[in-house]
């Protein structure tokens, strides 16, 4: 009766939340307090029942109930326990539910931290939230239901797909879930701010850490997607400008230069018209992604299967729009600012430069993905853009925002004077040159590989100055030994200091990034004990092993790594053929040896014969620098933990507001 | 309006405008075109020396390979399922073969056509059949009852 009682327990979390948006607007109207408390108890109980309902589902998965087809389809007895928990979500269905259950537990969240200041802004938000997660449970209810059961039970699932079953892939839908969703409570206060005319920066203050959470997890889910695609598809990339990868960038764009312009909201209370805009796009974005990866409206090599529900997203993306922009018209008078920019080199400006490049940015990834649909609507002809697209229009914007996260910082409120910015920026600049300049010694002739790491060097020059000065100063004041006043310094300052090491994290991602211009590969056939060269590094090729594990039928090629002549160790390349599965699915085991220099990357495609002699064939590939995009993502990761940790000063100026209310 | 301000804005519209034409141009210098099999056949001259994307089914039992597993040959076609009399394209791709390659995956192709009107691919993308997953609910009910 499980699956039953999940089901029920989805229709019921489908009325409670129904019943929320309707209550919350009500609630809003009125102001009274039975009707805040019934949308509160509401929240909580849709929640629990999601919460009901995907526990339902991990038990019914880890119990190998075949009878439910979403099950029978996605997991088999012999996955690993771990990743028949993991399996809840790699398929449309549980992703759906997966989604509806971070929404629902956001908006309980939302609603207790707001419990505090209860009102028109906050219930409005609770109902632009709730109408979400009916949209979402609707949907699920409908169309996607996860406890849909066959007649009779399969004796065995059909499993799980090989290449999702990696560590990797077990988080990054969740984090990526998590970004999406996270920008529903932005968006949601940004347009409860709209409807109740309450239009202080009471909710820009209210969703900073939202923002930052969906944000970082929006980020960082793409980059362990990259990772994925790096370890698991072996094509010897991690980012290929393919529509799903770019349906993610998109919002990660706008996202990112709405936590940029908010700040001017907060310290000057200009540009509110244009910080509603961003958040509006954003998150129709968001639900936009889903509706490109969801509809087949474009084609891409993430296999995501064409479903009745690509077009409830797009309907979505419309109403959201419509029902936005109308609203942002009607409180148009209410958004006007005094304040007036001085002069374009200031802190204003900055910003200014850095919304432009981002929208910039987010246009040329537009246009370059909906190019096909535009082109077809026009001539009648499909015309598609690919890498080459992407990469001309990308760097250069890429690297004026590099340049800008050095500069923007420093500029001064206001304005800047010409001798306040060559105290600032002499130094870095010289680091900066010394990294272009030891960067050609080095061979580099790429001109934007030069520009790269001189930015490179510039920036992280500009962000050790503001901590040197910062702890020269807190220094001499009182006492603390160097060590101690940079902690205490970003202890006291978290949003700043934390925003510079979040820089610092974009600058090494940079340097990441910038390895792909000197990228080398090679198509090899090598006989038993036979050696090439890449790179550095001479390959033997010592003979392949075969051996047949209960899931899967490994070859398994080695290869003995050489250095000026020393040996440096093994890889083991390899193909796995999972036999037991209908369809013979095989899979290309990459090998791969990294460090900070360079990462050798090793493929093995099978054997043939050349000349009565056994061969076997290898794709080998060295890719610089990779490694510096996973360690930008861990220095990413630690500074919004830094900027998004508890203050305590905060918390004191929220205590008084709330005693003042 | 302020000479200040009329300078700010001259400033950030010309930025604007010089990466909006980078945009478009670029777009327009690095495009293919990307056709389906059929398509392909009522157009086959104006294509003939152009690289362009090339979308199709694989059809089961027209892979072969050759050079180990480097180079394969196989046909595609785009309405085989409605039509077994459907146009077919013979492709030849020398390269890594992604994991997702198979009979009955969509594939979408980028290279040239070649002589004997067998279309010579430099880069594959192949999609697994229905997606990750391998049957449909109709086919394992099939199987099973």
């Amino acid at each position: 009766m499980l699956p039953q009682l999940g089901n029920f327990l989805l229709y019921l979390a489908l009325f409670t939340s129904a019943y929320a948006v309707i209550a919350a607007i009500l609630a809003a109207k009125t102001g009274r307090m039975g009707l805040i408390l019934s949308t509160e108890r509401a929240v909580l109980t849709g929640f629990v029942l999601c919460l009901s309902a995907m526990a339902i589902l991990e038990v019914l998965f880890l119990t190998d109930r075949f009878d439910i087809y979403y099950i029978a389809t996605h997991s088999s007895r012999d996955l690993p326990t771990g990743y028949k928990f993991t399996a809840v979500w790699s398929g449309m269905q549980g992703s759906l539910l997966l989604w509806a259950l971070i929404l629902s537990g956001f908006i309980f969240f939302a609603v207790v931290k707001t419990r505090a200041f209860r009102g028109p802004l906050a219930s409005y938000a609770t109902a632009i939230m709730s109408f979400t997660l009916v949209f979402f449970l609707a949907l699920i209810c409908i169309h996607e239901n996860p406890f849909v059961t066959m007649p009779r039970a399969m004796p065995d699932g059909t499993g799980m797909n090989p290449l999702l079953v990696h560590p990797v892939m077990a988080i990054h839908p969740p984090m990526l879930y998590h970004g999406y969703v996270g920008f529903t409570v932005p968006f949601a206060f940004a347009m409860a701010a709209l409807l109740s005319r309450q239009i202080d920066e009471e909710w820009i203050r209210t969703t900073r850490r939202w923002t930052l959470l969906a944000w970082f997890f929006l980020g960082t889910g793409q980059l362990l997607g990259g990772k994925w695609a790096y370890v698991v598809l072996g094509w010897g990339g991690y980012w290929g400008w393919d529509p799903v990868e770019n349906a993610a960038l998109l919002p990660w764009l706008t996202g990112t230069a709405f936590l940029h312009s908010v700040m001017i909201q907060e310290k000057k209370g200009m540009l509110k018209v244009w910080n509603m805009v961003l958040i509006i796009a954003t998150y129709a974005l968001c639900i936009y992604g889903t509706f490109l990866t969801r509809s087949g409206v474009v084609s891409s090599v993430h296999a995501f299967a064409q479903s009745p529900i690509g077009p409830w997203f797009g309907a979505l993306v419309v109403l959201i729009v419509i029902f936005s922009s109308l609203l942002l018209i009607s409180r148009l008078d209410l958004l006007k600012t005094k304040t007036q920019y001085e002069s374009p080199i200031s802190r204003e400006g900055g910003f200014l430069l850095n919304n432009l490049l981002f929208l910039t940015a987010t246009f040329a990834v537009f246009w370059g993905v909906m190019f096909p649909v535009i082109s077809e609507a026009v001539t009648g002809d499909k015309i598609t853009v690919g890498p080459p697209y992407f990469n001309t229009v990308m760097v250069p914007i890429g690297l004026l925002l590099l340049v800008l996260t050095g500069i923007g910082p420093l500029l001064a409120w206001r304005r800047t004077s010409g001798k306040s910015l060559r105290k600032h920026f002499t130094g870095s600049s010289i680091l900066g040159l010394i990294c272009g300049i030891v960067a050609i010694a080095l061979g580099v002739r790429d001109i934007y590989a030069i520009i790269s790491f001189l930015f490179c060097g510039f920036v992280t020059g500009t962000i050790i100055t503001e901590f040197h000065r910062g702890a020269r100063a807190r220094g001499s004041s009182s006492g603390e030994s160097y060590l101690r006043a940079i902690v205490n310094l970003t202890r006291r300052n978290r949003r700043r200091y934390g925003g510079y090491i979040i820089h610092f994290g974009v600058v090494l991602l940079f340097i990441g990034f910038t390895g792909n211009a000197f990228n080398k590969d090679s198509q090899v056939e090598l006989k038993y004990m036979e050696s090439t060269d890449i790179g550095p590094y001479t390959l033997t090729y010592e003979g392949i092993t075969e051996s047949t594990n209960p899931l899967t039928w490994d070859i398994v090629a080695q290869l003995g790594v050489y250095k000026y002549g020393q040996r440096l160790g093994t890889m083991w390349p390899h193909q796995k053929v999972y036999y037991k599965r209908q369809d013979q699915q095989r899979t290309t085991e990459v090998a791969i040896r990294s460090n900070l220099r360079e990462d050798l990357y090793a493929l093995y495609q099978g054997v043939d014969m050349r000349d009565g002699e056994e061969v076997a064939l290898f794709h080998l590939y060295i890719n610089p620098l990779v490694m510096w995009v996973w360690i930008g993502a861990w220095i990413l990761t630690i500074g919004t933990i830094v900027v998004m940790w508890p203050d305590k000063r905060e918390k004191q100026a929220l205590q008084m507001r709330e005693a003042m209310a | 309006m302020t000479t200040k301000k009329i300078k700010f804005i001259a400033g950030f519209a010309v930025i604007i405008a010089s990466l909006l034409t980078m945009i478009v141009y670029s777009s327009e210098k690095m495009s293919l075109y990307y056709l389906t099999v059929s398509e392909l056949e009522a157009r086959e001259i104006e294509f003939a020396n152009t690289r362009f994307k090339l979308a199709g089914k694989v059809i089961p039992g027209t892979i072969t390979y050759r050079d180990g597993k480097r180079t394969v040959e196989f046909e595609i076609s785009d309405l085989i399922d409605q039509d077994p009399s459907a146009n077919k394209r013979t492709i030849r791709y020398s390269g890594v073969v992604p994991d997702t390659f198979r009979e009955e995956a969509d594939v979408v192709l980028e290279g040239k056509i070649g002589p004997n009107g067998i279309f010579v691919a430099e880069n594959m993308l192949a999609k697994c059949p229905s997606k990750y997953e391998s049957q449909s609910y109709e086919e394992i009910k099939a199987s099973y009852e």
